[in-house]
Protein backbone atom coordinates (compact mmCIF):
# COMPACT_ATOMS: atom_id res chain seq x y z
CA UNK A 1 0.00 0.00 0.00
CA UNK A 2 1.41 3.25 -1.17
CA UNK A 3 1.54 6.18 1.37
CA UNK A 4 -1.12 7.70 0.30
CA UNK A 5 -3.23 5.14 0.55
CA UNK A 6 -2.05 4.50 3.68
CA UNK A 7 -2.82 8.26 4.97
CA UNK A 8 -6.66 7.90 3.42
CA UNK A 9 -6.31 4.94 5.50
CA UNK A 10 -5.52 6.53 8.89
CA UNK A 11 -7.32 9.09 8.27
CA UNK A 12 -10.91 6.73 8.21
CA UNK A 13 -9.85 5.26 11.17
CA UNK A 14 -9.64 8.96 12.87
CA UNK A 15 -6.15 8.31 13.61
CA UNK A 16 -4.75 11.40 14.96
CA UNK A 17 -1.55 11.15 13.39
CA UNK A 18 -2.72 10.42 9.98
CA UNK A 19 -5.24 13.44 10.05
CA UNK A 20 -2.65 15.68 11.03
CA UNK A 21 -0.40 14.49 8.84
CA UNK A 22 -3.22 15.46 5.89
CA UNK A 23 -3.68 18.64 7.05
CA UNK A 24 -0.33 19.97 7.02
CA UNK A 25 -0.06 17.64 3.49
CA UNK A 26 -2.75 19.47 1.45
CA UNK A 27 -4.02 22.92 3.47
CA UNK A 28 -1.08 25.04 2.28
CA UNK A 29 -2.10 24.05 -1.25
CA UNK A 30 -5.68 24.26 -0.67
CA UNK A 31 -5.10 28.18 1.13
CA UNK A 32 -2.99 28.68 -1.94
CA UNK A 33 -5.91 27.68 -4.39
CA UNK A 34 -8.56 29.28 -2.55
CA UNK A 35 -6.87 32.73 -2.56
CA UNK A 36 -6.40 32.68 -6.31
CA UNK A 37 -9.72 32.35 -6.79
CA UNK A 38 -11.20 34.20 -3.75
CA UNK A 39 -8.80 37.12 -4.09
CA UNK A 40 -9.59 37.42 0.11
CA UNK A 41 -7.42 36.07 2.48
CA UNK A 42 -9.90 35.79 5.17
CA UNK A 43 -12.47 33.72 2.73
CA UNK A 44 -9.32 31.46 1.40
CA UNK A 45 -9.13 31.06 5.81
CA UNK A 46 -12.50 30.34 5.82
CA UNK A 47 -12.84 27.97 2.81
CA UNK A 48 -9.67 25.96 4.00
CA UNK A 49 -11.02 25.40 7.59
CA UNK A 50 -14.73 24.52 6.04
CA UNK A 51 -13.57 21.91 3.72
CA UNK A 52 -11.43 20.48 6.10
CA UNK A 53 -14.47 20.31 8.73
CA UNK A 54 -16.36 18.81 6.25
CA UNK A 55 -13.87 16.15 6.01
CA UNK A 56 -13.84 15.42 9.71
CA UNK A 57 -17.84 15.08 9.12
CA UNK A 58 -17.41 13.06 6.59
CA UNK A 59 -15.23 10.53 7.60
CA UNK A 60 -16.98 10.32 11.29
CA UNK A 61 -19.96 9.55 8.96
CA UNK A 62 -18.45 6.22 7.68
CA UNK A 63 -18.22 8.58 4.29
CA UNK A 64 -15.68 11.08 2.67
CA UNK A 65 -12.64 10.14 -0.25
CA UNK A 66 -12.92 6.57 -1.21
CA UNK A 67 -9.63 6.51 -3.20
CA UNK A 68 -7.84 9.50 -2.94
CA UNK A 69 -7.55 12.65 -0.15
CA UNK A 70 -6.68 15.38 -2.77
CA UNK A 71 -9.13 15.13 -5.45
CA UNK A 72 -11.70 15.20 -2.53
CA UNK A 73 -10.43 18.12 -0.72
CA UNK A 74 -10.51 20.16 -3.87
CA UNK A 75 -13.37 19.35 -4.91
CA UNK A 76 -15.22 20.53 -1.39
CA UNK A 77 -13.58 23.65 -1.50
CA UNK A 78 -14.75 23.96 -5.33
CA UNK A 79 -18.07 23.38 -4.23
CA UNK A 80 -17.85 25.65 -1.30
CA UNK A 81 -16.44 28.37 -3.50
CA UNK A 82 -19.47 27.98 -5.95
CA UNK A 83 -21.99 28.13 -2.97
CA UNK A 84 -20.17 31.10 -1.67
CA UNK A 85 -20.26 33.06 -4.94
CA UNK A 86 -24.35 32.06 -5.15
CA UNK A 87 -25.41 33.03 -1.72
CA UNK A 88 -23.50 36.56 -1.69
CA UNK A 89 -24.75 39.62 -3.43
CA UNK A 90 -22.66 40.98 -5.43
CA UNK A 91 -21.92 43.86 -3.50
CA UNK A 92 -21.06 41.62 -0.62
CA UNK A 93 -18.47 39.66 -2.69
CA UNK A 94 -17.30 43.55 -3.98
CA UNK A 95 -16.65 44.46 -0.46
CA UNK A 96 -15.13 41.02 0.98
CA UNK A 97 -12.50 41.09 -2.04
CA UNK A 98 -9.33 42.75 -1.95
CA UNK A 99 -6.74 42.70 -4.63
CA UNK A 100 -3.45 40.20 -3.85
CA UNK A 101 -0.83 42.02 -2.91
CA UNK A 102 1.99 40.90 -5.27
CA UNK A 103 5.12 42.35 -3.56
CA UNK A 104 6.19 44.66 -6.52
CA UNK A 105 7.86 47.49 -5.30
CA UNK A 106 6.62 50.64 -7.56
CA UNK A 107 3.19 51.24 -6.77
CA UNK A 108 2.13 51.98 -10.72
CA UNK A 109 3.92 48.83 -11.31
CA UNK A 110 1.71 46.73 -8.41
CA UNK A 111 -1.55 48.95 -9.60
CA UNK A 112 -1.19 47.77 -12.96
CA UNK A 113 -0.70 43.89 -11.68
CA UNK A 114 -3.33 44.31 -9.41
CA UNK A 115 -5.18 45.06 -12.36
CA UNK A 116 -4.43 42.26 -14.50
CA UNK A 117 -5.30 39.68 -11.77
CA UNK A 118 -8.77 41.20 -11.14
CA UNK A 119 -9.73 41.06 -14.43
CA UNK A 120 -8.43 37.63 -14.92
CA UNK A 121 -9.93 36.44 -12.09
CA UNK A 122 -13.65 38.32 -13.01
CA UNK A 123 -12.96 36.65 -16.24
CA UNK A 124 -12.59 32.91 -14.61
CA UNK A 125 -15.67 34.03 -12.56
CA UNK A 126 -17.64 33.83 -15.82
CA UNK A 127 -16.58 30.40 -16.42
CA UNK A 128 -18.55 27.35 -15.31
CA UNK A 129 -17.60 25.92 -12.31
CA UNK A 130 -15.75 22.77 -13.64
CA UNK A 131 -13.96 24.91 -16.39
CA UNK A 132 -12.38 27.16 -13.62
CA UNK A 133 -11.83 24.67 -11.73
CA UNK A 134 -9.64 22.55 -14.73
CA UNK A 135 -7.56 25.78 -15.74
CA UNK A 136 -6.61 26.52 -12.44
CA UNK A 137 -5.74 23.06 -11.07
CA UNK A 138 -3.97 22.84 -14.45
CA UNK A 139 -1.94 26.06 -14.87
CA UNK A 140 -1.95 27.03 -11.12
CA UNK A 141 -1.20 24.46 -9.32
CA UNK A 142 0.03 22.17 -11.78
CA UNK A 143 -1.52 18.85 -11.68
CA UNK A 144 -1.38 16.89 -14.24
CA UNK A 145 -4.08 15.72 -16.46
CA UNK A 146 -5.01 12.32 -14.68
CA UNK A 147 -5.33 14.20 -11.45
CA UNK A 148 -7.33 16.67 -12.43
CA UNK A 149 -9.57 13.97 -14.01
CA UNK A 150 -9.73 12.18 -10.31
CA UNK A 151 -10.79 15.49 -8.59
CA UNK A 152 -13.91 16.43 -11.80
CA UNK A 153 -14.56 12.72 -11.95
CA UNK A 154 -14.31 12.28 -15.14
CA UNK A 155 -12.12 10.60 -17.58
CA UNK A 156 -8.55 12.25 -18.98
CA UNK A 157 -9.77 13.07 -22.16
CA UNK A 158 -13.37 14.55 -20.93
CA UNK A 159 -10.75 16.92 -19.25
CA UNK A 160 -8.42 17.50 -21.77
CA UNK A 161 -11.85 18.95 -23.77
CA UNK A 162 -12.87 20.80 -20.83
CA UNK A 163 -9.84 22.46 -20.99
CA UNK A 164 -9.27 23.42 -24.13
CA UNK A 165 -13.01 24.85 -24.25
CA UNK A 166 -12.40 26.55 -21.09
CA UNK A 167 -9.31 28.50 -22.55
CA UNK A 168 -11.32 29.05 -25.43
CA UNK A 169 -13.43 30.86 -23.38
CA UNK A 170 -10.93 32.66 -21.19
CA UNK A 171 -9.84 34.17 -24.41
CA UNK A 172 -12.72 35.40 -25.76
CA UNK A 173 -13.66 36.81 -22.25
CA UNK A 174 -10.28 38.44 -21.73
CA UNK A 175 -10.54 39.80 -25.40
CA UNK A 176 -13.76 41.72 -25.16
CA UNK A 177 -12.64 43.54 -21.92
CA UNK B 1 4.06 20.79 -35.21
CA UNK B 2 5.32 19.66 -31.55
CA UNK B 3 7.11 22.95 -31.45
CA UNK B 4 3.75 24.62 -32.30
CA UNK B 5 2.55 22.64 -29.58
CA UNK B 6 5.05 23.65 -27.24
CA UNK B 7 4.47 27.46 -28.30
CA UNK B 8 1.14 27.12 -27.16
CA UNK B 9 1.42 26.15 -24.03
CA UNK B 10 3.66 28.08 -23.04
CA UNK B 11 1.20 30.79 -24.30
CA UNK B 12 -1.62 29.44 -22.00
CA UNK B 13 0.97 29.31 -18.92
CA UNK B 14 1.61 33.10 -19.54
CA UNK B 15 -2.20 33.46 -19.59
CA UNK B 16 -2.41 32.86 -15.92
CA UNK B 17 0.61 34.76 -15.26
CA UNK B 18 -1.50 37.50 -13.34
CA UNK B 19 -2.43 34.86 -10.88
CA UNK B 20 0.40 32.94 -9.99
CA UNK B 21 2.09 35.34 -7.43
CA UNK B 22 0.34 34.87 -4.21
CA UNK B 23 1.15 36.40 -0.87
CA UNK B 24 2.00 34.22 1.64
CA UNK B 25 -0.27 32.47 4.17
CA UNK B 26 -0.33 34.55 7.60
CA UNK B 27 1.54 32.49 10.08
CA UNK B 28 -0.42 32.66 13.55
CA UNK B 29 -3.78 32.25 10.98
CA UNK B 30 -2.08 29.17 9.44
CA UNK B 31 -1.62 27.84 12.85
CA UNK B 32 -4.75 28.77 14.62
CA UNK B 33 -6.17 26.84 11.71
CA UNK B 34 -4.32 24.23 12.70
CA UNK B 35 -4.90 24.20 16.07
CA UNK B 36 -8.75 24.43 15.87
CA UNK B 37 -8.83 21.36 12.90
CA UNK B 38 -7.07 19.30 15.69
CA UNK B 39 -9.39 19.95 18.56
CA UNK B 40 -12.55 19.55 16.42
CA UNK B 41 -10.64 15.93 15.22
CA UNK B 42 -10.34 15.26 19.05
CA UNK B 43 -13.55 16.23 19.76
CA UNK B 44 -15.17 14.00 17.39
CA UNK B 45 -12.76 11.50 18.50
CA UNK B 46 -13.93 11.60 21.87
CA UNK B 47 -18.40 11.55 20.78
CA UNK B 48 -17.63 8.23 18.59
CA UNK B 49 -15.76 7.01 21.86
CA UNK B 50 -19.14 8.14 23.93
CA UNK B 51 -21.49 6.70 21.46
CA UNK B 52 -19.89 3.25 21.12
CA UNK B 53 -20.59 2.80 24.62
CA UNK B 54 -24.21 3.06 24.65
CA UNK B 55 -26.92 0.90 24.23
CA UNK B 56 -27.66 -1.12 21.31
CA UNK B 57 -30.11 0.57 18.05
CA UNK B 58 -33.46 0.13 18.47
CA UNK B 59 -33.70 -1.49 15.51
CA UNK B 60 -31.37 -4.43 16.94
CA UNK B 61 -33.11 -4.59 19.63
CA UNK B 62 -36.47 -4.99 17.83
CA UNK B 63 -34.28 -7.93 15.21
CA UNK B 64 -33.54 -9.66 18.32
CA UNK B 65 -37.21 -9.59 19.97
CA UNK B 66 -38.58 -10.93 16.62
CA UNK B 67 -35.84 -13.57 16.70
CA UNK B 68 -36.19 -14.91 20.00
CA UNK B 69 -40.11 -14.98 19.38
CA UNK B 70 -39.36 -17.03 16.57
CA UNK B 71 -37.30 -19.13 18.15
CA UNK B 72 -39.62 -22.12 19.11
CA UNK B 73 -41.39 -21.83 15.62
CA UNK B 74 -38.05 -22.48 14.14
CA UNK B 75 -37.30 -25.69 15.63
CA UNK B 76 -40.59 -26.96 14.32
CA UNK B 77 -41.57 -25.09 11.21
CA UNK B 78 -39.32 -24.34 8.16
CA UNK B 79 -38.72 -20.92 6.40
CA UNK B 80 -42.18 -20.74 4.90
CA UNK B 81 -44.36 -20.21 7.99
CA UNK B 82 -41.75 -18.31 9.34
CA UNK B 83 -41.50 -15.91 6.53
CA UNK B 84 -45.21 -15.20 6.60
CA UNK B 85 -45.22 -14.43 10.13
CA UNK B 86 -42.37 -12.28 9.91
CA UNK B 87 -43.90 -10.78 7.10
CA UNK B 88 -46.99 -10.06 9.21
CA UNK B 89 -45.28 -8.89 12.16
CA UNK B 90 -43.75 -6.35 10.09
CA UNK B 91 -46.62 -4.94 8.43
CA UNK B 92 -48.42 -5.00 11.65
CA UNK B 93 -45.99 -2.82 12.89
CA UNK B 94 -45.57 -0.70 10.40
CA UNK B 95 -48.96 0.03 10.40
CA UNK B 96 -49.72 0.36 14.28
CA UNK B 97 -46.41 1.00 15.31
CA UNK B 98 -45.21 4.69 16.52
CA UNK B 99 -42.09 6.31 15.99
CA UNK B 100 -38.94 5.82 17.02
CA UNK B 101 -37.67 2.37 17.32
CA UNK B 102 -40.39 1.26 14.78
CA UNK B 103 -40.17 3.70 12.28
CA UNK B 104 -36.07 3.17 12.19
CA UNK B 105 -36.59 -1.11 12.44
CA UNK B 106 -38.89 -0.40 9.32
CA UNK B 107 -36.25 1.59 7.31
CA UNK B 108 -33.97 -1.10 6.94
CA UNK B 109 -36.03 -2.45 3.85
CA UNK B 110 -34.47 -1.01 1.40
CA UNK B 111 -35.78 -0.04 -2.32
CA UNK B 112 -34.00 -3.22 -4.29
CA UNK B 113 -35.63 -5.34 -1.82
CA UNK B 114 -38.73 -7.53 -1.80
CA UNK B 115 -40.32 -5.90 1.51
CA UNK B 116 -40.17 -2.34 0.54
CA UNK B 117 -43.29 -1.87 -1.53
CA UNK B 118 -45.23 -3.11 1.74
CA UNK B 119 -43.01 -0.53 3.50
CA UNK B 120 -44.62 2.01 1.56
CA UNK B 121 -48.21 0.66 1.61
CA UNK B 122 -47.91 0.68 5.30
CA UNK B 123 -46.37 4.22 5.61
CA UNK B 124 -49.34 5.29 2.90
CA UNK B 125 -51.89 3.52 5.62
CA UNK B 126 -50.16 4.95 8.65
CA UNK B 127 -50.59 8.51 7.40
CA UNK B 128 -54.01 7.99 6.35
CA UNK B 129 -55.12 6.73 9.93
CA UNK B 130 -53.03 9.86 11.62
CA UNK B 131 -55.61 12.94 11.35
CA UNK B 132 -53.88 15.28 14.14
CA UNK B 133 -51.94 18.13 11.65
CA UNK B 134 -48.69 17.69 14.25
CA UNK B 135 -48.62 13.85 14.25
CA UNK B 136 -48.99 13.86 10.45
CA UNK B 137 -45.86 16.39 9.85
CA UNK B 138 -44.08 13.97 12.58
CA UNK B 139 -44.82 10.74 10.47
CA UNK B 140 -43.74 12.80 7.16
CA UNK B 141 -40.86 14.04 8.40
CA UNK B 142 -39.58 10.09 9.44
CA UNK B 143 -40.30 8.96 6.32
CA UNK B 144 -38.47 11.87 5.09
CA UNK B 145 -35.60 10.20 7.31
CA UNK B 146 -36.28 6.83 6.04
CA UNK B 147 -35.71 8.11 2.37
CA UNK B 148 -32.31 9.23 3.63
CA UNK B 149 -31.40 6.39 5.02
CA UNK B 150 -32.55 4.11 2.21
CA UNK B 151 -30.07 6.16 0.18
CA UNK B 152 -27.28 6.48 2.05
CA UNK B 153 -27.49 2.55 2.39
CA UNK B 154 -27.63 2.01 -1.24
CA UNK B 155 -24.89 4.73 -1.86
CA UNK B 156 -22.83 2.90 0.45
CA UNK B 157 -23.29 -0.37 -0.97
CA UNK B 158 -21.87 0.91 -4.25
CA UNK B 159 -25.78 0.81 -5.70
CA UNK B 160 -26.91 4.05 -7.55
CA UNK B 161 -29.39 6.17 -5.49
CA UNK B 162 -32.47 5.04 -6.86
CA UNK B 163 -34.40 8.04 -8.39
CA UNK B 164 -38.24 6.96 -7.49
CA UNK B 165 -36.46 7.23 -3.62
CA UNK B 166 -35.16 11.07 -4.41
CA UNK B 167 -38.56 12.03 -5.78
CA UNK B 168 -40.17 10.67 -2.97
CA UNK B 169 -37.97 11.59 -0.27
CA UNK B 170 -39.09 15.69 -2.41
CA UNK B 171 -42.56 14.76 -2.07
CA UNK B 172 -42.54 14.23 1.64
CA UNK B 173 -40.60 17.43 2.07
CA UNK B 174 -43.05 19.50 0.16
CA UNK B 175 -46.21 17.75 1.64
CA UNK B 176 -44.57 18.82 4.79
CA UNK B 177 -43.85 21.98 3.89
CA UNK B 178 -48.00 22.54 2.76
CA UNK B 179 -48.61 20.77 5.95
CA UNK B 180 -46.46 23.23 8.14
CA UNK B 181 -47.61 26.16 6.15
CA UNK B 182 -51.30 25.78 7.11
CA UNK B 183 -50.19 25.22 10.50
CA UNK B 184 -50.11 28.03 13.48
CA UNK B 185 -47.31 29.40 14.23
CA UNK B 186 -43.85 29.15 13.39
CA UNK B 187 -42.68 25.81 15.46
CA UNK B 188 -43.59 23.20 12.16
CA UNK B 189 -42.13 25.38 9.65
CA UNK B 190 -38.81 25.52 11.66
CA UNK B 191 -38.90 21.90 12.35
CA UNK B 192 -39.57 21.33 8.28
CA UNK B 193 -36.51 24.32 7.97
CA UNK B 194 -33.99 21.64 10.66
CA UNK B 195 -34.94 19.13 8.85
CA UNK B 196 -33.94 20.43 5.41
CA UNK B 197 -31.03 22.05 6.11
CA UNK B 198 -29.52 18.25 7.74
CA UNK B 199 -30.35 17.03 4.23
CA UNK B 200 -28.92 19.32 2.05
CA UNK B 201 -25.14 19.11 4.26
CA UNK B 202 -25.78 15.53 4.02
CA UNK B 203 -26.21 15.55 0.24
CA UNK B 204 -23.37 17.63 -0.10
CA UNK B 205 -21.55 15.19 1.37
CA UNK B 206 -22.69 12.48 -0.58
CA UNK B 207 -21.77 14.83 -3.83
CA UNK B 208 -18.67 14.48 -2.58
CA UNK B 209 -18.43 10.75 -1.43
CA UNK B 210 -20.20 9.91 -4.25
CA UNK B 211 -19.05 11.92 -7.86
CA UNK B 212 -20.45 9.40 -10.12
CA UNK B 213 -24.02 10.08 -8.72
CA UNK B 214 -23.56 13.64 -8.53
CA UNK B 215 -25.98 14.41 -11.20
CA UNK B 216 -28.87 12.86 -9.51
CA UNK B 217 -28.24 14.28 -5.95
CA UNK B 218 -27.43 17.82 -7.31
CA UNK B 219 -31.22 17.94 -9.11
CA UNK B 220 -32.47 16.94 -5.89
CA UNK B 221 -30.17 19.01 -3.58
CA UNK B 222 -31.56 22.17 -5.69
CA UNK B 223 -35.08 20.82 -5.31
CA UNK B 224 -34.62 21.15 -1.61
CA UNK B 225 -32.97 24.32 -1.75
CA UNK B 226 -35.99 25.55 -3.24
CA UNK B 227 -38.34 23.84 -0.45
CA UNK B 228 -36.02 25.84 1.90
CA UNK B 229 -36.20 28.80 0.63
CA UNK B 230 -40.15 28.34 1.00
CA UNK B 231 -39.69 27.14 4.20
CA UNK B 232 -38.04 30.55 5.08
CA UNK B 233 -40.08 32.74 3.46
CA UNK B 234 -42.63 31.43 5.61
CA UNK B 235 -41.04 32.23 8.30
CA UNK B 236 -41.03 35.73 7.53
CA UNK B 237 -43.95 36.32 5.82
CA UNK B 238 -46.98 33.37 6.36
CA UNK B 239 -49.01 34.69 3.43
CA UNK B 240 -46.58 34.71 0.87
CA UNK B 241 -45.54 31.41 1.64
CA UNK B 242 -48.75 30.48 1.01
CA UNK B 243 -49.55 32.31 -2.26
CA UNK B 244 -46.01 30.61 -3.29
CA UNK B 245 -47.55 27.04 -2.88
CA UNK B 246 -50.54 27.74 -4.45
CA UNK B 247 -49.00 28.74 -7.60
CA UNK B 248 -46.74 25.75 -7.24
CA UNK B 249 -49.54 23.52 -7.49
CA UNK B 250 -51.44 25.21 -10.16
CA UNK B 251 -47.96 25.12 -12.21
CA UNK B 252 -47.64 21.43 -11.32
CA UNK B 253 -44.35 22.21 -9.66
CA UNK B 254 -42.72 19.41 -7.32
CA UNK B 255 -42.54 15.93 -7.82
CA UNK B 256 -45.35 14.66 -10.44
CA UNK B 257 -48.03 16.33 -8.15
CA UNK B 258 -51.85 15.28 -9.41
CA UNK B 259 -53.91 18.26 -10.05
CA UNK B 260 -55.58 19.06 -6.81
CA UNK B 261 -58.74 17.41 -6.24
CA UNK B 262 -61.50 19.41 -5.34
CA UNK B 263 -60.45 22.47 -3.53
CA UNK B 264 -57.97 23.92 -5.91
CA UNK B 265 -57.63 26.61 -3.57
CA UNK B 266 -54.83 26.25 -0.97
CA UNK B 267 -55.66 26.58 2.82
CA UNK B 268 -55.81 30.11 3.75
CA UNK B 269 -54.70 30.43 7.71
CA UNK B 270 -57.25 30.33 10.41
CA UNK B 271 -59.09 27.99 12.31
CA UNK B 272 -57.84 24.24 11.64
CA UNK B 273 -60.25 22.33 9.94
CA UNK B 274 -60.50 18.34 9.19
CA UNK B 275 -57.44 16.65 7.99
CA UNK B 276 -56.63 17.22 4.32
CA UNK B 277 -56.85 13.83 2.24
CA UNK B 278 -52.88 12.99 1.51
CA UNK B 279 -53.64 11.56 -1.62
CA UNK B 280 -55.30 14.69 -2.97
CA UNK B 281 -57.60 17.22 -1.74
CA UNK B 282 -55.56 20.99 -1.46
CA UNK B 283 -52.29 19.39 -0.05
CA UNK B 284 -51.99 17.62 -3.33
CA UNK B 285 -50.79 13.63 -3.79
CA UNK B 286 -49.52 11.86 -0.30
CA UNK B 287 -46.53 11.36 0.18
CA UNK B 288 -45.26 8.30 -1.92
CA UNK B 289 -46.43 9.47 -5.32
CA UNK B 290 -44.92 6.84 -7.82
CA UNK B 291 -42.79 8.57 -10.68
CA UNK B 292 -44.10 10.10 -12.99
CA UNK B 293 -43.14 11.17 -16.78
CA UNK B 294 -42.79 14.75 -17.54
CA UNK B 295 -40.41 16.68 -19.71
CA UNK B 296 -37.16 17.96 -19.33
CA UNK B 297 -33.79 17.82 -18.52
CA UNK B 298 -32.00 14.20 -18.28
CA UNK B 299 -28.17 13.53 -17.56
CA UNK B 300 -26.22 11.97 -20.26
CA UNK B 301 -27.69 13.49 -23.50
CA UNK B 302 -26.32 17.01 -24.70
CA UNK B 303 -26.90 19.05 -27.97
CA UNK B 304 -25.21 21.73 -26.57
CA UNK B 305 -21.92 21.25 -27.11
CA UNK B 306 -19.54 21.05 -29.88
CA UNK B 307 -16.38 18.58 -30.45
CA UNK B 308 -13.06 20.11 -30.02
CA UNK B 309 -10.95 19.79 -33.37
CA UNK B 310 -8.06 18.53 -32.07
CA UNK B 311 -9.07 15.06 -31.90
CA UNK B 312 -9.21 15.40 -27.93
CA UNK B 313 -12.60 14.26 -27.52
CA UNK B 314 -13.86 11.10 -25.68
CA UNK B 315 -15.70 9.75 -27.99
CA UNK B 316 -16.85 9.04 -31.24
CA UNK B 317 -18.65 11.18 -33.23
CA UNK B 318 -21.19 11.11 -35.94
CA UNK B 319 -18.04 11.27 -38.53
CA UNK B 320 -14.65 10.12 -36.50
CA UNK B 321 -11.55 11.94 -37.82
CA UNK B 322 -9.48 8.56 -38.51
CA UNK B 323 -7.03 10.12 -37.05
CA UNK B 324 -8.47 10.65 -33.44
CA UNK B 325 -11.59 10.86 -31.81
CA UNK B 326 -14.18 13.75 -31.54
CA UNK B 327 -17.53 13.97 -29.40
CA UNK B 328 -20.20 14.29 -31.08
CA UNK B 329 -23.75 15.42 -30.56
CA UNK B 330 -25.26 13.72 -28.65
CA UNK B 331 -22.54 11.92 -26.09
CA UNK B 332 -21.27 14.48 -23.81
CA UNK B 333 -19.04 13.89 -20.26
CA UNK B 334 -18.58 17.49 -20.03
CA UNK B 335 -22.07 19.50 -19.26
CA UNK B 336 -25.54 18.82 -17.97
CA UNK B 337 -28.66 19.61 -20.29
CA UNK B 338 -30.38 22.75 -18.34
CA UNK B 339 -32.74 22.28 -15.41
CA UNK B 340 -35.46 24.07 -16.47
CA UNK B 341 -36.91 22.24 -19.08
CA UNK B 342 -35.44 24.01 -22.04
CA UNK B 343 -33.14 20.34 -22.92
CA UNK B 344 -33.33 18.62 -25.80
CA UNK B 345 -33.95 15.00 -24.41
CA UNK B 346 -36.66 14.17 -21.76
CA UNK B 347 -35.57 13.19 -18.85
CA UNK B 348 -37.03 10.03 -16.57
CA UNK B 349 -38.40 11.89 -13.73
CA UNK B 350 -37.44 15.93 -14.55
CA UNK B 351 -39.61 18.43 -12.59
CA UNK B 352 -40.89 20.67 -14.85
CA UNK B 353 -41.41 23.61 -12.77
CA UNK B 354 -38.71 24.41 -11.56
CA UNK B 355 -37.21 27.87 -12.12
CA UNK B 356 -34.20 28.03 -13.56
CA UNK B 357 -31.35 31.09 -12.86
CA UNK B 358 -31.41 33.18 -15.38
CA UNK B 359 -28.10 33.51 -16.10
CA UNK B 360 -27.26 29.88 -16.28
CA UNK B 361 -26.16 29.01 -19.68
CA UNK B 362 -27.58 25.92 -21.74
CA UNK B 363 -25.28 22.72 -20.39
CA UNK B 364 -24.38 24.15 -16.92
CA UNK B 365 -25.36 22.78 -13.31
CA UNK B 366 -25.18 24.50 -10.39
CA UNK B 367 -21.54 23.85 -9.72
CA UNK B 368 -21.13 24.22 -13.42
CA UNK B 369 -22.37 27.74 -13.25
CA UNK B 370 -20.89 30.87 -14.04
CA UNK B 371 -21.06 33.04 -10.71
CA UNK B 372 -23.80 35.54 -11.31
CA UNK B 373 -22.88 38.69 -13.61
CA UNK B 374 -20.66 41.41 -11.77
CA UNK B 375 -20.07 39.21 -8.64
CA UNK B 376 -17.03 38.39 -8.79
CA UNK B 377 -13.76 39.70 -7.11
CA UNK B 378 -13.44 43.32 -8.33
CA UNK B 379 -12.15 46.69 -7.10
CA UNK B 380 -14.74 48.23 -8.53
CA UNK B 381 -13.85 49.59 -11.55
CA UNK B 382 -15.19 49.39 -15.05
CA UNK B 383 -14.61 45.84 -15.64
CA UNK B 384 -18.39 44.99 -17.11
CA UNK B 385 -19.00 41.29 -17.53
CA UNK B 386 -21.84 41.25 -19.17
CA UNK B 387 -20.75 43.10 -22.57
Amino acid sequence: MDHAQALLQGARRFDEESLVEVYDCYSAGLYRYALRLLGNEDLAEECVAETFQRLLLALKAGRGPQRAIKPYLFRVAHNWMTDFYRNKTPVEVALSAEVSDQGLGDPPGKLAASHESVRLRDALAQLTGEQRQVLVLRYLEEWDTDEIAEALAKSPGAVKALQHRALGSLRRLLKEE
Amino acid sequence: MQSAAHDQEVENQALFEPLRPVRPRNPAKASQAREAFLIQARQLTAESSQVAAVSISPFTRLKECIETLMKPVQRRERAPVLTTLSTLIVIATLIFGGAGATAYAAGQSLPDETLYQMKLFGEDLRLRFTYQEQARLEVVLTYANRRMEEIANMLASGKAAPEPTLTRLQAHMEYALRLAAQMEGEAALQQVRLQLQHQLRLLEEWQNGYPEQAGLLLRLRERLTEQLRLCELGLEDPLQLQNQLRLRQQDGAGPNEAPPQGNEQAPSPGPKGPAPDPNGGSLGPGPNPEPGSGHGAGPGECNECEPPQDGTGTGPGPNPDPGGNGDGPGECNDCQPPQDGTGSVPGPNPDPGDSHPANLPAGETHHDAPIPEGSGPTTGGSFDPGK
